[in-house]
Order: C-alpha cells, then structure tokens, then sequence
C-alpha cells in the first residue's frame, strides 16, 4: 500500500511541476551596470521600454547612457525605437549615440549580452559605425558591458 | 525602410512546377477564347506569375513589403480548378546601418479556385487554400523560424487577352495567414500578374 501511496504522491507532484507556469523574464524597466575598454572603464545606465512581441523574441525602445572618466561633469546618450531584441537569454541591442551629423551612418553601437540569471546582463559591445564623433566618454571601438537591475 | 527579396527557392520550385505541370498537360490544337466559348475546359491547365504590395501582421511589422508568387492548376470543369501555389513574401526593417528586422513568409497551399463567368474574356474567381508556412523573424542579429499551418483566401479577376486567349493579366486581393510562435498572423497582399493557358 506504501509504494502505491508513493507513486501517487510522486505523479502527483510531477503533474503540478507541470502545470506550474515558469515567470516569463522581462527587460523592461532601468537597469545599471559599468563597461570596460581596455583600461578605461566607466558606468552606464540602461532603459528597456515598450515591449511588444515578435515571435517568440521580445522587443524594446532602448535608452543607454555612458559615464566615463572623460566626461566626468556629462554623459553620452544613445537611443534605439524598437532596436532591443530579447530571446531565451540573449540580449541584443543596437543604439545611436546624439549628435551624429544628418545623413550620416555614424555614432552606432551593437551591445550583445547574455542574460544571467534574471538580474544580470553580461556581454560585450562593438561600434558597427565607422566612427562615433559624437562620442566622449571614451568607450572606444569595442569592450564589455554589464548591467543590474 | 528598404525592402529585400529572396527568391531562389521560391523560382526553383515554381520551375518544377511548370515543368511537371506542362508534362501533364496534353498537347492538343487550342480553342480561342471568345466572349462566347468557354475559356476553361476540363484537363487543361494554367501557370502563372504575380507580384503583390504585402501588408504585413501589425504585430510583426508596420512597413510593407514584397510578396512573389508562382502557382500552377488543372481546371476540373469550366468553373472549378485546383491549383498550387508557392509564394515568399519578405519585409526588412532597417533600423539602423546593420541593425535590422526582417519578416520572411514562405508557404506552399493548394487552392480550390471557382471561376465565374468562364466563357468570358474578363474571369472574376475566388479561391481558398490550405497549406503550410514557415515564418522566419530576424531582429538585431537574433532569429526564430517556425513551419506551420497556413491559410488563404483570394478574390480577383483575370483578363484574358490576344487573339487566342492563353494569356491574361490577373489582379487579385488575397488574405493570408499562418499559424506560428502560439500565434496566428493575418497578412493582406494586392498584386498583378500574369497567367497561361495551357492545353485545350
């Protein structure tokens, strides 16, 4: 009668494991964190914000701003409409910084990340423009990023 | 925005089409069409080509984009016809310079189409079809594709044109739609295109 009893506690349990809903991670919201270049190092301040489905991804408007050593009285400031791109645990975000000249491919950042746990974004960033004119705070052509919420 | 195509697949498997179609097809001396006689009889067939301004599901995308088609029939009677249909409707989203969202649609259905006014040189039709799609979203480096069912309803006309009637400019207006990511996702598409008559 005991191992009868087991089984059934034990389907029982596995049955509710089942139909338990995972909490599905969501970006939106501001997040904090630090980035490096070589040896120049700073922090930054990141926005996810109007989330809207895309498949099974999730897209954001993103808003990051850079503080570094060289621009220690401001800030750099970059913006994307619908240019964040969140599936599983992969983080993509591609932004422009102010201040480019019009008509100009400049001032684009790719930052790509992974998610770790679901407080923690861990990655690395690249300027996919040919330069950033508009940029101060010295994050360079390429570095790592992470960011807490 | 800027729109990009790919169509190989789509070319190469409406190739095939056309091939296998007009091996079925018997070679018999044609009638021409007339106001009077009847433009469709049973065993002939039809290809065809069109291209269509998509409107993509709201969730997917606002721009429009690009649908192709390549579909080929066998009439069953004056009025009714089976027909295949392959088509890749494709929207690109450019953010930024290398940052893009692309929404890319292939699908395969087989249509039943009901022709009205058949002996005629102007041929309204509707058609519903049922097939597969798969979806394909890329965005910012990130993509998911998922093959499901897929659907399709069409109103349009051809008109059929020459002195032989085989050949006819088609407008249609087609609804489409397709399963995926636990969503369905509707698409309205309104394109020209061109068709043949093949066989009697």
């Amino acid at each position: 009668m005991k191992p009868t009893l087991t089984l059934c506690a034990v389907g029982l349990l596995i049955g509710l494991w089942g139909c338990v809903s995972h909490p599905e991670i969501d970006l939106q919201g501001a997040w904090s964190g630090d980035w490096s270049s070589g040896q120049t190092t700073g922090t930054l301040d990141i926005t996810f914000d109007g989330r809207s489905p895309f498949g099974d991804m999730k897209i954001y408007d993103v808003v990051l701003v850079i503080h570094g050593p060289t621009c220690p009285a401001g800030d750099d400031r970059a913006t994307g409409d619908r240019s964040a791109a969140f599936k599983d645990d992969d983080v993509h975000i591609a932004v422009r910084f102010a201040g480019a000249a019009p008509g100009t491919d400049e001032n684009i950042y790719r930052f790509d990340g992974s998610l770790s746990g679901s407080h923690a974004i861990i990655g690395s960033y690249t300027m996919t423009s040919d330069s950033c004119p508009s940029c101060t705070c010295a994050i360079g052509a390429s570095g790592t990023w992470r960011a807490f919420r | 925005m800027k729109v990009v195509v790919g169509k190989s697949r789509i070319v190469r498997g409406g190739v095939l089409c056309a091939l296998v179609l007009a091996a079925e097809m018997p070679v018999t001396a044609s009638h021409a069409a007339t106001p009077a006689g009847p433009v469709f009889t049973a065993g002939s067939g039809e290809i065809g080509a069109d291209y269509s301004v998509a409107r993509f599901d709201s969730d997917l995308t606002d721009d429009r984009g690009d649908r192709y088609a390549l579909r080929g029939g066998r009439f069953l009677g004056p009025r009714i016809q089976w027909e295949a249909e392959l088509t890749r409707a494709t929207v690109r989203e450019e953010l930024f310079p290398g940052a893009e969202k692309r929404v890319t649609l292939d699908i395969a259905v087989a249509n039943v189409v009901v022709n009205f006014d058949a002996g005629g040189r102007t041929v309204p039709y509707l058609l519903a079809g049922i097939g597969v799609g798969q979806m394909k979203l890329e965005a910012i480096g990130l993509s998911s594709r998922e093959t499901a069912t897929a659907y399709q309803i069409a109103g349009g006309s051809r008109f059929f044109f020459g002195g032989r009637g085989r050949v006819a400019a088609r407008i249609e207006l087609a609804l489409l739609a397709n399963e995926g990511f636990e969503e369905r996702f509707v698409h309205a598409a309104l394109g020209a295109g061109l068709t043949f008559r093949i066989g009697t």
